[in-house]
Order: structure tokens, then C-alpha cells, then sequence
């Protein structure tokens, strides 16, 4: 105890306070009877949020500086996701031949190939095995290497090694949770566990749906970890049919989710809710543990998709009632 | 104190030829906060920035080459002996080009030999692999039934093989292991053989092509010849390598230093713009700078320049606000490391007071009434001291230490207490435990102060940021101030006699007066046309509701703000019975075999869990109450600290400068 007041005295103190500037579901429902996109923008920039996923990140490093040792490794590899999504834009943007000006401004700055020479020369690849090739070992490239390598003439389909590096990155972070000492780990797997299930829900729903993956394919893909969905869960969700879901899981958190949800992309939405209550009860319990931070992460990007999807909402004229409908945040006064 | 470092906007004339000289000079002073004014001033259309991607982009390639250079040879990190010149970046560029070259060279040429070590390794292994089977590689090929695979997998890929695998009848065997790879010979039924493919190509799973003929073991001789020769020549390229690391251990860092100095000044040339025969470069400086500033550019173009230098009121878009003034902290070195604690929460904004001095005097007060023990202080005190002596890195953190040290030795001396103590010396002022509702009326008496002096910082601000409508009727304008003073005061009276002293008429007139007006012209600002509410202007209604959700927002956080003071009675009584609970617990142990040593072990042991512990909480309150109650009054942190243009220390003259 004495040890987990001494790491985390400061930060949950921060944190505490970082919580109270979280903007509140009062406040987007307001955003969401903005005229227009611009004014939305100007509003946002006033109140930090002008780039979400920059104000993501920086929420990030802000964490990191608050914490040591393998608890930092888990928010590090936590935020390796966003490293994994700038692989993917390199690579769709090679395979479609289009130039790092265009794509550059979509890179995260974070990891190896935040926007810079690195990413820059990837692009210069002749094809995604090449640029597979050129990547760092870690987090992606002796995994994907070897991905290339057991494809062997068989042409090689980007999608592929996309689900590869996204597995690469939640199933490093899974290991890292569990490395933490016990105290931590309990909050941190209440956290990080809900997510990987919902991660799995969808990447399934998705694998199975859109690219008529097979069971054995799909299970190769899943995501090995999670709170409430095991190994033996995992071969339902490949194996039964969709529509099945919500009785087979009716006796998890996501029983209702699913039967409320009728498409891979509403069924996204209204898990990111479950996470977002998931996050909320870890911010009730123990202050001192990895869990409030992780906690408090969660929340903000589940706000920065809230932003963004207003954002976009505005853009393409969506009415008020379908974007407030859509909006994951809780939090209120 | 309490005013930053004024500042001053520099304009910079200087002839074409001249501008790398000036931005050496300019950056070697390290005064000057780069300002882009090329879109903004009225002769932007006389003027073009300075066009330096080319030059900038082709010195972050040689950066790129220098990092791949220091991740292939991976050299020990070296430090030139003595001085090290840096050589022309033009140079530089060239050399670090030409060891690219041979680094290609290098990886290529172990890369190509490695591969075939693997397949070789790969080929013997397949046919070591089916040997204890006593399995011949066409026995495998015939099979009808079975759909026999051979191939590698990292071991702790064959769980997830196993649960891909956990509907299709299969049947694994490890046949070798090699670090982390295992060689796995996989058996499923042929029916299955799409199945299975499908899910081996998910695990990264590498095939093992299978000896095609009987010729197999006359194959492996020969493979064993060639993997001891590939193996030769790879040792060889790997000293070759070698020999480059230890060449470039001392090379590399330098090669770096001269081209991140170089690109550092093409960044700066970024901002600046030119016409025909001048180039401009515009920045903030300290205004005790600007002499400075203005010799080192003369020096630079032996006169053949034109230095403005303006004050920021005198410019529009300061005035407007949308060109923020960087902010330079000033403040005596005692109060300084509190610029840390007020630079986390973010810099003031030009012309709003830095609350520094204050935080830092109000952090040991309420640091020496929660932590108030003489030899308790005198302890930290001495570990800020070793901390300021010995950690350079932590020097603030030591001078924070030390000041704390001394507030709760001084505490200490008030309370009469030493390491717990209470019999030593008398107090000087009384004993926390005696009279814990003085302590309670102390600590509230603080937070009315302290919150006082966030009203009045917020009421300066605003009207020294000529916010007039804040200043007067803002949340935490004179009004609001106005409606809390006479709260405090007719609270204080009813402490300190049991009677307000006025009549509740004229109590709630005075209280209710300052509250309504604000009331009113919130609602009255709410309403007035040429608001930029999205929407449109709220109606009647909706006016009134919201300044009285607002009104009653003020009043609450009011009461709360100050109540929350409390907390400084709260820890300082705890730290009194924490100290108690180890005395009693001494006393305990005193009874036993060697009670008076054991004795003496729970004193100290417990007096330094206390300073360790508490110390910290202490601490954290302190930092709370700070951010809490008294920066989110007036303090909005949305200012920009100043980053002046500065170079480097080149390595090797770090004692000479």
C-alpha cells in the first residue's frame, strides 16, 4: 500500500483534477446543435480539443510523465495502438501509390513512423514486402517478416498484416498487465481486459461479415486476452453464427450491447459504452492503482471519438438527434 | 516579482549575404523567441519566406543516415577527449554518405549470408527432423488420409495454433527447438487440408520444404560443407563491421552535433522572410536583452543592419490577442523552483500577474501547519540539502525540500514538538492535539485569506487584461469577491462573539446587494445583442436560469473553497496522533527483552515512515489546494512560455562556455 501511494499520490491528484476538465455529455449535447462545423471547430480549439487525437496524445504523454517502471510499459504499449494505426495508413497509402505530402498530416506523432524521414522512406518501398522489410523489429517488423515469409508466393494482402500488427500491439499490451504487480493488475485488467473483448467483438463481427473470413482464420486473428471472453469464448464468436451472439453472451456485460446492436458498426458504438462504464467504475474504486490512469485514458479517447464524430456529423450535415444519439461520454454534472 | 520578464518585439534587418551570421549570432546569444510575421504584417506582400525546405530537408536525411548508421553499428557511446571542432556540415554530409554506402554494403552482404545459413539450417533440420520418426520424406508424400505439415513457429505461437486448431482433429509434435522457434510437425486429416492451410497462414507459421528424394542424406553433406563455409564468411563481414563501430564511436556523435547545429539554423531561417536585398527576422526578446540583441546583430553585419524593437502594446494583434507574448518567469531563487509547480498547470498570459511568489509562500505555510515538528523539518531540511548538493537533475526539487524543512521546523517550534516530542521546550505558540477548534478556525482562516488573494488576482487580471465585465461581474469578479468579504466578515463575527452584530435585515441586505447585481448583470450580459452564443441569443428565460445556476455555483464554491481549508487543521492533528500512535507503541514494546532498544527502533522507525508518508501527503494537499481553490479562480495556465532560438553546446566545450 505504502509503495502504491508513493507511485500514485501525484498522479491520482492530477488525474483528479485532469477528470474535471473532461467536457461533459451537457456540454457535446450542445456541440451537437452547432449550425456549423467551423464554429464546432473554433469552440473546440478554444476549449484544447482543436485536433483530438493530438489532444489524445498529449493527454498521453502527460500520463507517462506521471508514472515508472512497468506501469509506464503498459500505458507505453497502450499508446503503441496509435503507432499500429500509422502503420496502416503507410501501407494503404502505398498500396494505392499516393505520396507522403497527402498522407503525412494523418500520422500520429508518435513511435517510429510518426510523420519524419522514417516514414517518408517507407513509402519509398517498392512493395509491401519491402516496406515490411524496412521496418524496426519491434513493435511490428520480426512479426510481420514472419507473416510475409509464411504467405510465401501467395500474393500479400495488406488487411492481413494490418490485423497482424493490431494484434501484435493489444496482445503486448495484455502482457503487460500482466506483469504488473498484483494491485495494479486487478484495475488494470478491468480496464484494459474490457477493451480487448470489445476489440474482439468487433474485429470478429467485422472479419466475418465484411471479408467472409473462416472460423480457423478469424481465430488466428483474435486477440489472445481479455476480461470476460476466454479461449472457449473466443471459438463461439468464430464459429456461431452472428445472430446467436446475444444469447450465447447474454451472461456477460456485453449481452445487452449485442442485442441492441445490429450492425458491426452500431455494435461498436454501443460497446464503447460498456467500456465507458467499465472506465468509470475503475475511477470509483481504489485511487491508488495503474487502473485510474488507464481509466482516465479510455475516457478521453472515447471523448475524442465523441469529437469527431460531431466533427464529421457537421461536415456532412447529419441531423442533432443522430449525432447526440451517437455519443458515447457519460459524464455530467 | 509577480510581473514576468517584460518583452519586446525585435525586428531584424539584415543584407541577404549576411542572414547565416546573424542567426549564429542570433541563436550563440539564445535570447531571441522566433516569430513568423510574413502573413501578418501590412508589407507581407513586399516580402517571401525564406525558402530552406530543400536545404533543411537534405540535413534531416543526413540525420536519417546518421540514426540508421548508430542502429546497424550500434557503437558505444563516446565522448571526443578535450575539444572537438565540428567540421563544415557540407562536409559532413559527404562522409556520412560515403559510410552509408559501406553500411548498405555491409547489411547486404550479411543479410545475403545469413538467409542462407537459415535455409541451409532449415534443409538439415527437415531432414534431422524426420530421422527419430524413422519416417522416410516419400513415406510422407504418399499418405492418403493424412495431410502431414512441417514448419517453424515461435513457441509461444503454439497455443494460439492449438486454440486455432481446437475443431479440426489435429495432431502436433515438437520435433526440435532452437531459441525461441520450435519445429513442429503437424498432422490433420486430408479433408481438411483447406482448413488447415487457412489456419497456419494466420499463426506465421514456416513451412519447412520436406527433402523431395532418397538422394536426401548425399544433400545433406553437401549442405553441411557449404552452411561451415557461409558461416566463415559471414564471421568475416561481422569483423568487418566491427571495425567500422569502433571508427565511428567517436565520429558519429560529432557528425550529428555539426548537422543538428546546421539544421537548426535552416529551421530558424524558416522564419524569416526576404525581398530583394533584406531579409527579416522578428522575435521577442527580454527587454534587458534587446541591447544584447541588437550589438550581436551589428557585431554580426559590422553595422550593416536596422534593429526595431517595439513594446507589445504598441501592436494590434497583442492588443487583439491573437499574438500571444511569450512569458519568462522572474522570480528570487528561493521561489523559483515554484515556477515548476506553476509552469505544470500552464504559464500565465502576457500581462496577467505570475502567481509564483505567492504559491510559494503560501505552499510553506500550509506545508509547516500540516507537517509542524522541529526535528521532523530539520531531517528533510538536510535531505534537501544532500538532494541540492548532489543531484544536479533534482536541484529545484532539493530547494523545495529544504524551504519545507525549514517551514515545518519553524512550525515545529510553534507547536513545541520534536521528533514527536512534546516535553522538550514549551510551545511557542499552543499544541495542536490541546486545542484542535483554534487549529480548525486557523486553518479556515487561511483559505479565507488565500482565497481573498485569488479574488484579488482574478479582479487584476482581468482589468489588467482590460476584461472589464469580468473584472466587475465575473464568476470570481469584485462582485462575487464583494458578496464573499461580507460573508467572511459576518462569519467571522458570529465565530468570535456567537452574534453577527447587525440585524438579519441589514445581513441580508448587505450579503444579498453585491449577489443580485451580479444576478442581474449576468443576465443583462446574457441578453445583449452582438453576443456570439451559437444559436443565437438565449431567451428571457433561459438568461435568468442560467445566472442563477451561475449565481448559485459562486456562492457554493465560495463556502466550499474556503471549508475545503479545513483540511490544514485536519492533517496537522493527524500528524500529532500519528506521532502519538508511535509513542504508544514504544512505550508497548518497552516492557519486552531489549525494550529500551526496541523502544528506541519504533521512535525512529516511526519518525521516518512519518517524514516518508506524511511528508508526501503533505506535499499533495499542499499541491491540491493550490490548483484546486486557488489557480481555478483567476489562473487559466493558457499562456506561451518563451523558447528562445538557442544552440546547442557543441560537445567537447562544455567547460569552455
Amino acid at each position: 500500500m505504502a509503495s502504491a501511494l508513493r507511485r500514485y499520490a501525484y498522479g491520482q491528484a492530477r488525474i483528479r483534477a485532469k477528470l474535471s476538465r473532461l467536457l461533459t455529455r451537457q456540454q457535446l449535447e450542445v456541440f451537437a446543435a452547432y449550425p456549423d462545423e467551423s464554429l464546432l471547430s473554433r469552440e473546440l480549439a478554444a476549449l484544447g480539443w482543436e485536433d483530438p487525437a493530438a489532444a489524445v496524445l498529449s493527454r498521453f504523454g502527460e500520463v507517462l510523465d506521471m508514472l515508472a517502471g512497468q506501469p509506464r510499459d503498459v500505458v507505453l504499449a497502450y499508446r503503441a495502438r496509435y503507432e499500429c494505426e500509422n502503420l496502416g495508413v503507410l501501407l494503404r497509402a502505398l498500396e494505392r501509390g499516393v505520396g507522403y505530402a497527402e498522407i503525412a498530416a494523418l500520422l500520429h506523432p508518435v513511435g517510429a513512423l510518426a510523420p519524419g524521414p522514417r516514414a517518408e522512406e517507407l513509402l519509398e518501398a517498392r512493395s509491401l514486402a519491402d516496406a515490411v522489410s524496412r521496418l524496426d523489429a519491434k513493435p511490428f517488423g520480426e512479426v510481420l517478416r514472419r507473416h510475409v515469409r509464411a504467405a510465401g508466393a501467395q500474393p500479400l494482402e495488406r488487411f492481413r498484416l494490418e490485423l497482424v500488427a493490431e494484434r501484435v500491439v493489444y496482445e503486448d499490451v495484455w502482457a503487460a498487465v500482466q506483469g504488473l504487480e498484483p494491485g495494479d493488475r486487478r484495475f488494470a485488467e478491468r480496464v484494459v481486459g474490457v477493451k480487448l473483448d470489445c476489440v474482439n467483438l468487433v474485429r470478429t463481427a467485422r472479419l466475418r461479415t465484411h471479408h467472409g473470413l473462416a472460423p480457423e482464420e478469424v481465430l488466428a486473428y483474435a486477440i489472445r486476452g481479455g476480461l470476460h471472453l476466454g479461449a472457449a469464448q473466443r471459438a463461439v464468436l468464430a464459429h456461431e453464427p452472428l445472430e446467436a451472439w446475444p444469447a450465447l453472451f447474454a451472461s456477460t456485460p456485453y449481452g445487452v450491447a449485442l442485442a441492441a446492436a445490429g450492425s458491426p458498426p452500431q455494435l461498436e458504438a454501443e460497446l464503447a459504452r460498456v467500456l465507458a462504464r467499465a472506465a468509470e467504475r475503475v475511477l470509483g474504486a481504489s485511487p491508488f492503482q495503474l487502473g485510474l490512469m488507464l481509466a482516465y485514458l479510455v475516457l478521453v479517447e472515447l471523448q475524442a471519438a465523441d469529437l469527431r464524430r460531431l466533427l464529421e456529423g457537421k461536415r456532412l450535415q447529419r441531423p442533432e438527434e443522430w449525432l447526440g444519439a451517437g455519443l458515447v461520454t457519460r459524464r455530467g454534472p | 516579482m509577480l510581473r514576468s520578464v517584460p518583452m519586446k518585439r525585435a525586428l531584424v534587418l539584415v543584407p541577404r549575404r549576411d542572414v547565416d551570421a546573424v542567426i549564429e549570432a542570433v541563436a550563440s546569444l539564445g535570447v531571441l523567441h522566433l516569430l513568423d510575421l510574413s502573413e501578418r504584417e501590412e508589407w507581407s506582400w513586399a516580402v517571401r519566406p525564406y525558402d530552406a525546405a530543400d536545404a533543411a530537408r537534405a540535413r534531416r536525411d543526413t540525420l536519417r543516415q546518421i540514426d540508421a548508421l548508430v542502429r546497424f553499428f550500434a557503437p558505444r557511446p563516446a565522448r571526443p577527449a578535450g575539444k572537438a571542432a565540428l567540421s563544415a556540415p557540407d562536409e559532413v554530409a559527404r562522409q556520412v554518405e560515403v559510410w552509408a554506402g559501406e553500411m548498405e554494403r555491409l547489411r547486404a552482404e550479411r543479410d545475403r549470408l545469413r538467409n542462407e545459413i537459415e535455409e541451409l539450417e532449415r534443409f538439415l533440420g527437415s531432414v534431422a527432423v524426420l530421422a527419430p520418426f524413422g519416417v522416410a520424406p516419400q513415406q510422407l508424400q504418399r499418405m492418403r488420409l493424412l495431410e502431414p505439415a512441417c514448419g517453424w513457429l515461435p513457441a509461444g505461437e503454439q497455443e494460439r495454433l492449438e486454440e486455432v486448431l481446437a475443431r479440426i482433429p489435429h495432431h502436433v509434435v515438437v520435433a526440435d527447438a532452437r531459441g525461441s522457434q520450435r519445429l513442429l510437425l503437424l498432422f490433420g486429416l486430408a479433408r481438411d487440408r483447406a482448413a488447415l492451410e487457412r489456419a497456419l497462414k494466420g499463426t506465421g507459421w514456416i513451412p519447412v520444404a520436406m527433402p523431395a528424394g532418397p538422394d536426401g542424406e548425399g544433400d545433406a553433406q553437401l549442405a553441411e560443407h557449404k552452411l561451415a563455409a557461409t558461416r566463415d564468411e559471414l564471421r568475416s563481414v561481422e569483423e568487418g563491421v566491427a571495425q567500422m563501430r569502433d571508427g565511428l564511436a567517436e565520429a558519429l556523435p560529432l557528425a550529428r552535433a555539426s548537422i543538428e547545429r546546421d539544421l537548426l539554423l535552416l529551421e530558424a531561417r524558416a522564419f524569416t522572410s526576404r525581398s530583394e536585398s533584406v531579409v527579416f527576422i522578428a522575435g521577442w526578446v527580454p527587454a534587458e536583452r534587446a541591447d544584447a540583441l541588437r550589438s550581436a546583430v551589428e557585431h554580426a553585419t559590422r553595422g550593416r543592419c536596422h534593429v526595431a524593437v517595439e513594446e507589445p502594446q504598441s501592436i494590434d494583434q497583442v492588443r487583439s490577442g491573437s499574438e500571444p507574448v511569450p512569458i519568462l518567469f522572474r522570480n528570487p531563487a528561493l521561489v523559483r523552483p515554484f515556477e515548476r509547480l506553476t509552469a505544470a498547470y500552464g504559464a500565465p498570459r502576457w500581462r496577467e500577474l505570475d502567481p509564483t511568489p505567492i504559491v510559494a509562500v503560501a505552499f510553506w505555510i500550509m506545508f509547516g501547519l500540516m507537517f509542524g515538528d522541529a526535528g521532523q523539518g530539520l531531517v528533510l531540511g538536510a535531505a534537501g540539502w544532500v538532494i541540492f548538493r548532489r543531484v544536479a537533475r533534482y536541484r529545484d526539487y532539493g530547494v523545495i525540500l529544504m524551504e519545507c524543512g525549514i517551514a515545518s521546523t519553524a512550525f515545529g517550534l510553534a507547536y513545541g514538538s520534536v521528533f514527536g516530542l512534546e516535553n522538550v521546550f514549551p510551545p511557542l505558540w499552543f499544541r495542536p492535539m490541546d486545542d484542535v477548534p483554534r487549529l480548525l478556525r486557523v486553518g479556515a482562516a487561511f483559505g479565507l485569506v488565500f482565497l481573498s488573494l485569488s479574488f484579488g488576482l482574478s479582479v487584476l487580471n482581468a482589468v489588467l487584461r482590460r476584461e472589464w465585465t469580468r473584472a466587475f461581474f465575473g464568476a470570481h469578479g469584485l462582485l462575487a469577491a464583494l458578496a464573499y468579504w461580507t460573508a467572511a466578515a459576518l462569519a467571522l463575527r458570529w465565530l468570535a462573539t456567537g452574534d453577527v452584530g447587525i440585524g438579519v435585515g441589514l445581513a441580508v441586505a448587505l450579503l444579498g446587494t453585491p449577489l443580485c447585481a451580479l444576478w442581474l448583470l449576468r443576465v443583462i450580459d446574457e441578453l445583449r445583442p452582438g453576443g456570439d452564443e451559437p444559436g443565437g441569443r438565449p431567451g428571457a428565460l433561459t438568461a435568468v436560469l442560467a445566472g442563477a445556476v451561475e449565481l448559485v455555483d459562486v456562492v457554493v464554491s465560495g463556502i466550499a473553497n474556503t471549508v475545503s481549508f479545513v483540511r490544514l487543521a485536519a492533517f496537522a492533528v493527524s500528524h500529532a496522533g500519528l506521532l502519538l500512535a508511535v509513542f504508544a507503541l514504544a512505550r508497548t514494546v518497552a516492557d519486552s527483552r531489549f525494550g529500551t532498544l526496541w523502544g528506541a527502533l519504533v521512535i525512529v522507525g516511526g519518525n521516518l515512515v512519518i517524514i516518508a508518508l506524511e511528508g508526501l501527503i503533505v506535499s499533495i494537499q499542499s499541491v491540491r489546494l493550490v490548483y484546486y481553490e486557488f489557480f481555478s479562480r483567476f489562473h487559466e495556465g493558457s499562456g506561451l512560455e518563451y523558447r528562445p532560438l538557442r544552440l546547442r553546446t557543441p560537445i567537447g566545450e562544455e567547460n569552455a562556455t
